[in-house]
């Protein structure tokens, strides 16, 4: 019995490697930080609507995002019990379209005697979720691989900004699409795909890879159609239901009225004088051409076709900052690999802190609002001092271009991989049917 | 081993030297707005605008540059004209005169100011060399009384909406009678046959209705430093002189350190009796006075555009100057002059920051705002804001000791953890 305990504590009581050990102190200790002293207008909006939901009743009444929506309602209707006298904290006015949440509800916001708490706490799943996208990462993997693995998400700029400092949830659903991607790895194809398609729900980036997931972890081309006939059946489903209930089209207000679908186009080559052919829809389009006529199986092959997707919707779609974390997720196990790949990580967070200046203090130095409007309007707008030194005309599109190409390349190193072990297998494949000739 | 110790202390030194005070680059503006259109200036335009930094030493403006100079022409960047900076405290939105032809009902005349009656006001000075105070004023008609008036004959009179520069009403013809109501800035207030009220200049008359009353006495301000209630200066104005509904100025010596200094200013009668008294124009229920503080102009700046920088990549023309200061949470304007050759300048409808339109006296029909950037070379104390930062989150979290404990909690597992991880490395 007594050998039987001191075996399990010897199994529990492993020492973690020094340098992951290490890797996931700084990287929380970074965080611990920055959550209680940065705000994004964005963090109040979302959890206003989440307060004005819970304690209305109204659950359903913001339809744009519902899910993301939901899941925010639901994390506040659990820790609202440790923010005290916190019912006159949040906007009645941010569920409101088009008014949102008032200067003055944002002040009694940072004027909440607990607002260090309530950040935290606030912050806490998404910080939850870039831990959980850490761990996953980092599994199944050499220990080295794995030490960079977790430093290139865990410690990324990228990703403490989005998750602690803008106060962004998009790593929660970074989270959900990679575990369904493992789960599916895992055999577990539809349970995988419900957790993709609930991401794809919440955030649009992983639709694109919808497509893909079915694909890559087909068991024939008959699931490949029933998955496709599901997704599109359920959304007319979905589509039709909203317009009986409510008289509106969620698809037809996506395309009318959310800025995304916009920015899918923004980027075009103008092909006669008011006919624009934009370069996303294009690009996508030639390579789920592509992929549907190679059709490789597997994870290995999901993983570099979700990688350079989303890359190519950072790199080719006018992008907020906040949302650059998504290029990460699937590039980064293959950027661990090698030397070129860890260095161009380096680069394109180092592109992207710069290209923060771009959106001036709202993005950047306005963040530090609760230290105070006195501590913000002292410190210099970053914008203001780039200009000062190089014409906006200038320096915004080299710069944009420069982390537009360093994106793009991450993502063609990522299918290049992929593209290497196709033709790797192409030949054994051949040289085996030469033998057996 | 001591050398190594100095160049410590040398180094850190200057490290605390360069945190303490560090000068930023600054731009007005992210990038320039997009051209409207071009205005020429022939003589004067001016551009006033809001300075939020301290240290303007640039100003960068969009012009077009002829292609190819004539032989009589001397071939340069700016035409010999030259570009003056100002403070321009008459666009400052931030005193309570805001509007010098605004009449609110919300506002009114505070009685009559007798002998022994104090108003008092106190005020934040936003800009160096502060020379006066202008408040509004009104005789009871000590200047014009009501009835009939006779208009020149050699001239016919525009009526206007407003004094000065109201919109035009209608025109009589020189020689008629006129209806006199009152006046207001100088001009006198008429009623026109069809029921409408309007302003005519006062020298466009031959005869005016005689005063109702005369006021005797003289109005005294005194202006007081906050801080210390030290009397800084004093001012008389003789109320004979003034008119009714108007502003009036009470000039000082200018006071040259005047930026950002709280002052309290009194005024009262002296010699003045019931029914001779003038009075001034305020918010009756909070006894506040409307006025607005008056400042000598002063050239921060003057540099001719010839020694301007040409940016090839902006089409833009920069003329440098020393950093101007103080110049944070001011207006300033910028007049530009020409000299040999007409300037063509680019507008557009974003205006600069303050929201002003430019002012052509060439065009005078534009509301745009001049396409240009100004540079600034401010002091940012590093230090200080950083300790104001620290010290802020240390608050922050001490507001709330359990999550102090939790915070603690966590650190110092993860301080443990890495520790034993190091210390078992390798077994």
């Amino acid at each position: 019995m007594k050998s039987l305990a001191g075996a399990l504590v010897s199994r529990i009581l492993v020492p973690p490697d020094p340098i992951l050990a290490s890797i996931w102190g700084v990287g929380l200790a970074i965080r611990l930080v920055l959550l209680p002293i940065t705000l994004h207008s964005d963090l109040y909006q979302i959890y206003s609507r989440a307060h004005v939901a819970i304690t209305m009743g109204a659950w359903f009444a913001w339809s744009s995002q519902l899910i993301a929506q939901l899941f925010h309602d639901g994390w506040l209707f659990l820790v609202v019990s440790l923010l005290p006298d916190s019912d006159d904290i949040w906007s009645v006015t941010a569920g409101v379209a088009g008014i949102g949440a008032q200067p003055h509800d944002l002040a009694r916001f940072l004027a909440y005697p607990y607002l260090a708490r309530a950040l935290v706490l606030l912050k806490l799943p998404y910080v939850a979720a870039d831990a959980v996208v850490g761990w996953l990462l980092s599994r199944d993997m050499p220990v080295k691989q794995r030490r960079w693995a977790l430093a290139l998400w865990w410690l990324n700029p990228i990703v403490i900004y989005t998750s602690a400092v803008f106060g962004r949830h998009d790593s929660v659903w970074v989270a959900l699409l990679l575990g369904g991607a493992l789960i599916a790895r895992r055999g577990f194809r539809w349970t995988g795909f419900a957790c993709s398609a609930l991401a794809a729900g919440a955030r649009f980036f992983p639709v694109f890879l919808l497509p893909v997931y079915l694909v890559a972890f087909r068991r024939s081309w008959r699931s490949v159609a029933l998955g496709g006939v599901a997704v599109v059946g359920s959304w007319i489903v979905l589509d039709l239901f909203v317009v009986v209930w409510s008289g509106t089209s969620p698809t037809l207000t996506l395309l009318g009225d959310y800025p995304h679908v916009r920015y899918l186009v923004a980027l075009s080559l103008p092909v006669s004088e008011d006919v624009p052919l934009p370069l996303f829809p294009l690009a996508y389009t030639v390579f789920l051409c592509w992929w549907f006529t190679v059709a490789p199986r597997g994870w290995t092959a999901y993983q570099a076709a979700a990688g350079a997707t989303l890359c190519g919707v950072v790199a080719l779609t006018p992008f907020h900052p906040q949302y650059v974390i998504w290029a990460l997720p699937f590039a980064v196990p293959v950027l661990a690999r090698q030397l070129s790949g860890r260095l161009l990580a380096l680069l394109q967070a180092g592109l992207f802190l710069v290209w923060l200046t771009r959106w001036g203090a709202a993005a950047t130095t306005a963040l530090l609002s609760p230290l105070g409007d006195d501590f913000v309007s002292a410190l210099p707008d970053p914008q203001l001092v780039a200009a000062a030194l190089v014409p906006a005309s200038v320096w915004q599109p080299v710069l944009r271009a420069m982390f537009a190409g360093v994106t793009l390349w991450i993502g063609w190193l990522v299918l290049r991989e992929q593209i290497g072990m196709m033709r790797e297998m192409t030949s054994k494949e051949m040289e085996l049917a030469g033998r057996e000739r | 081993m001591r050398i190594g110790r100095w160049g410590s202390l040398c180094v850190l030194c200057i490290l605390a030297t360069s945190l303490a005070a560090c000068r930023t680059p600054l731009a007005l503006v992210p990038s320039l707005p997009e051209s409207t259109s071009t205005v020429t200036v022939r003589t004067r335009l001016e551009q006033p605008f809001y300075s939020p930094a301290d240290g303007l030493a640039a100003v960068e403006l969009r012009i077009n540059l002829p292609s190819s100079f004539g032989p009589e022409e001397r071939p340069s960047l700016g035409g010999g004209g030259v570009l003056r900076v100002f403070y321009a405290p008459e666009h400052d939105p931030r005193y309570p005169d805001t509007d010098f032809y605004a009449w609110p009902e919300s506002q009114g005349w505070l009685g009559e100011l007798l002998p022994g009656r104090l108003v008092g006001q106190v005020f934040l000075s936003r800009y160096p060399y502060l020379d006066g105070i202008t408040v509004r004023v009104g005789t009871y008609g000590a200047d014009i009384g009501r009835g009939t008036g006779r208009l020149r004959t050699d001239v016919s009179a525009i009526v206007r909406e407003a004094p000065i520069a109201g919109r035009e009403l209608a025109a009589l013809p020189g020689g008629g009678a006129v209806e006199v109501i009152g006046s207001r800035e100088g001009w006198i207030r008429v009623r026109l046959p069809d029921g409408r009220i309007g302003y005519i200049d006062r020298a466009l008359f031959a005869e005016l209705p005689p005063p109702t009353r005369e006021n005797t006495g003289l109005l005294v301000l005194r202006l007081y430093r906050a801080g210390d209630g030290e009397l800084l200066r004093e001012a008389h104005l003789d109320v004979r002189a003034l008119s009714d509904e108007s502003h009036v100025t009470f000039r000082f010596a200018p006071v040259p350190d005047s930026y950002r200094v709280e002052y309290r200013f009194t005024v009262e009668a002296v010699g003045s009796a019931p029914g001779h008294a003038v009075t001034l124009w305020g918010n009756p229920s909070t006894g506040e006075l409307v006025f607005r503080p008056s400042y000598a102009p002063v050239v921060l700046a003057e540099v001719s555009l010839d020694s301007g920088r040409w940016s090839g990549v902006q089409n833009t023309l920069e003329v440098r100057f020393p950093p101007i200061r103080p110049t944070r949470d001011t207006y300033l304007r910028f007049v530009i002059e020409s000299g040999e050759r007409p300037l063509v300048v680019h507008w557009s409808m974003v205006r600069p920051p303050g929201n002003l339109p430019l002012r052509s006296q060439d065009d005078p029909g534009i509301w745009g705002g001049v396409v240009f950037n100004a540079r600034y070379l401010d002091d940012v104390p590093m230090a200080t804001v950083f300790q104001a930062g620290v010290g802020r989150a240390i608050r922050l979290f001490l507001n709330d000791p359990p999550l102090v404990a939790v915070y603690a909690l966590i650190l110092a597992s993860i301080a443990l953890l890495v520790g034993w991880s190091w210390r078992s490395r390798g077994r």
